[in-house]
């Protein structure tokens, strides 16, 4: 017991002086950003003084007492929005092509037709297909044919609408 | 020690040159207030050098080092220093 009263007040006696020290740097962190904020804001609103006293007690607000939240939606703007090309690079071509190994995404297309024209050279080779087999095939071929006409239906309203 | 009195002096004279740049970093950003300045100077000094004296040392240093253009005349002098050597 004793022991461990010991290693939690070391614990305490060591860590409590770093906390203090980080949220002293951390404040003064605040501090620079809120002039950095300051001295931009001045340059844009000098000619309207009320709108920069609004906008500087808003920036004082959410640097003060907002910081963390704030960070953290401009990591998501940074990420998102100035980043988002590479994010969306990364996930078409990197990710998308990954995950299609295991059917997800367009890669379960691709997989269907393997498995289609894998069946159809069988059929042509003479072998019997199973009955899993033969409920694919029909449930494919029959989709096509779905897909086909629809894209047909909505082709032939498209041309008519050009005419009219 | 003959040479550490000598530190003291050089080291009163870093602290005094790093309060100095900060009272001016304040100033070159905040010079519509003149109570901001010195309001945000004194929070500067009081943090950065009298209670946290290395922290402010080291951002002083690394400002410097960032904001001076030092970086890049190390690209001016990398091709003298770096010289391909002839066969």
């Amino acid at each position: 017991m004793l022991f461990y009263e010991s290693a939690f007040a070391l614990i305490e006696l060591t860590a409590l002086p770093l906390f203090q020290v980080t949220s002293d740097l951390w404040f003064v962190v605040r501090i620079l950003v809120f002039s950095y904020l300051l001295f931009h804001m001045y340059l844009m609103f000098r000619d309207n003084q009320i709108i920069f006293g609004m906008a500087v007690i808003i920036a004082g607000y959410f640097i003060f007492v907002h910081a963390v939240s704030v960070t953290i939606l401009m990591l998501c703007f940074f990420l998102f929005v100035v980043f988002g090309n590479q994010l969306q690079m990364l996930v078409m071509f990197g990710l998308e092509p990954l995950l299609g190994v295991f059917g997800v995404g367009s890669g379960r297309y691709h997989l269907e037709q393997n498995e289609f024209m894998r069946l159809e050279q069988k059929v042509a080779g003479g072998e019997a297909l199973s009955e899993a087999e033969m409920g694919f095939m029909q449930q494919y071929s029959a989709r096509q044919q779905k897909a086909q006409t629809m894209t047909g239906q909505s082709q032939e309203e498209l041309m008519r609408r050009r005419m009219v | 020690m003959f040479f550490l009195e000598e530190l003291q002096w050089v080291w009163w004279i870093i602290i005094f040159l790093m309060a100095y740049y900060y009272y001016n970093w304040a100033q070159e950003h905040l010079a519509f207030s003149p109570i901001l300045t010195l309001v945000v100077a004194a929070i500067l000094i009081y943090y950065l050098v009298i209670v946290y004296p290395w922290a402010g040392l080291l951002g002083w240093v690394i400002s410097i080092l960032m904001f001076s253009g030092l970086l890049f005349m190390g690209a001016v002098f990398a091709p003298f220093l770096f010289r391909a050597k002839p066969k």
